[in-house]
C-alpha cells in the first residue's frame, strides 16, 4: 500500500476514535454487590466482592452471600418488594 | 509524499481542536443558560425552607397537624388560614420525573442491586415525609430534606460514568424534592 493510502487510513482511524463514542461501562455483579454493601454503610475494602452465592425462594425473596476484599462476609436480602438490607455474617 | 502526510496530520489536529472548542462552547452555553435557573432554584429552596419553618412554628403553637403540600404549578402550601404560593422555576416546567426514573433504570453506570438499594432509600424518605405529615415524630422537614440531599449525593457519585444523567438529576433537584412531597399519604 502506498503512503497516501496509509495516510487516509490513519486519518480515518483518528476520526473514528474521536467521533464514535465509547460504550458506557457496565458494572459487573461483583462490583454491583460491593457498591450495595458500601451504600448500606458497611465496610468492604474494595470495589468487587468474591464467593457470591445467590438463592431465591418461592416468595420471590433473594438472599445473596458475598465476601468483601477485607475478608468480611455479608448477607444481602432483597425482598420481593425490592427492599434491600445488608447484614454482616 | 511526506509533505502530504504532514498536512493530513495537521488537518486531523485542526479538526480535533475545533471539536474541543465546540464542546467547550456548548458547556459554557449550558452553564450560562443554567445559571439563572440554579439561582431561581436556590431562591425557591430558601422560600420552601422558610415556609416549612413557618409551618413548624405554627405546629408547636397549635399542636394540630395542618401541613399539607400541594403539587400543581404555582403550588400552594396550606399553612392553616393563609395559603403561601411557591414560585415555580424554569427547571420545574420541563421536569419529567417518569422520564428521569426510566433513564436511571436504563443506565449502565449503576448495577441492579445498587438501583434497588437506592429505591429502598427513596421509599424510606417517602415514608419519612408521610410520618412528618402525620406529625408522628418530631422530625422537621429540614431533616427530611437533609436525608434527601444525602441520597441525591450518593446517586450523583454513583452516576460518575453517566455524566449527562448526573447533570440532569442535579438540575432537577428541586423538582424531585417536590415530587416526593407530592406523594399521596
Amino acid at each position: 500500500m502506498n503512503t497516501f493510502g496509509l495516510a487516509i487510513r490513519g486519518m480515518a482511524v483518528a476520526l473514528a476514535m474521536v467521533l464514535i463514542p465509547s460504550g458506557a461501562y457496565a458494572v459487573t455483579k461483583a462490583e454491583d454487590i460491593a457498591t450495595t454493601i458500601m451504600l448500606r454503610g458497611q465496610p468492604c475494602g474494595g470495589n468487587a466482592v468474591t464467593n457470591i452465592s445467590e438463592q431465591k425462594d418461592a416468595a420471590g425473596n433473594t438472599v445473596i452471600m458475598a465476601t468483601c476484599p477485607n475478608g468480611k462476609r455479608y448477607r444481602i436480602d432483597v425482598s420481593s418488594g425490592g427492599r434491600v438490607s445488608v447484614t454482616p455474617l | 509524499m511526506m509533505r502530504f502526510i504532514l498536512l493530513a496530520c495537521l488537518g486531523v489536529l485542526f479538526y480535533l481542536c475545533n471539536m474541543q472548542t465546540v464542546f467547550a462552547c456548548d458547556g459554557a452555553a449550558d452553564a450560562v443558560q443554567s445559571a439563572p435557573v440554579v439561582v431561581a432554584s436556590v431562591e425557591a429552596d430558601m422560600g420552601a425552607i422558610e415556609t416549612a419553618n413557618t409551618v413548624d412554628a405554627k405546629k408547636e403553637e397549635v399542636a394540630t397537624p395542618h401541613a399539607s403540600m400541594s403539587s400543581e404549578q404555582g403550588a400552594v402550601i396550606d399553612g392553616g388560614d393563609q395559603k403561601i404560593p411557591v414560585e415555580t422555576t424554569a427547571t420545574e416546567k420541563y421536569f419529567d420525573m417518569d422520564a428521569l426514573i426510566e433513564r436511571i433504570k436504563d443506565s449502565n453506570a449503576i448495577g441492579m442491586f445498587t438501583k434497588l438499594a437506592l429505591r429502598s432509600d427513596a421509599l424510606d424518605i417517602v415514608d419519612l415525609i408521610k410520618v412528618y405529615r402525620r406529625q408522628a415524630n418530631r422530625m422537621s422537614l429540614n431533616e427530611v430534606r437533609a436525608r434527601f440531599d444525602g441520597l441525591l449525593l450518593k446517586v450523583l457519585v454513583l452516576l460518575d460514568d453517566d455524566p449527562v444523567l448526573s447533570r440532569d438529576i442535579s438540575m432537577s433537584r428541586e423538582g424531585i424534592w417536590k415530587s416526593l412531597l407530592e406523594v399521596k399519604a
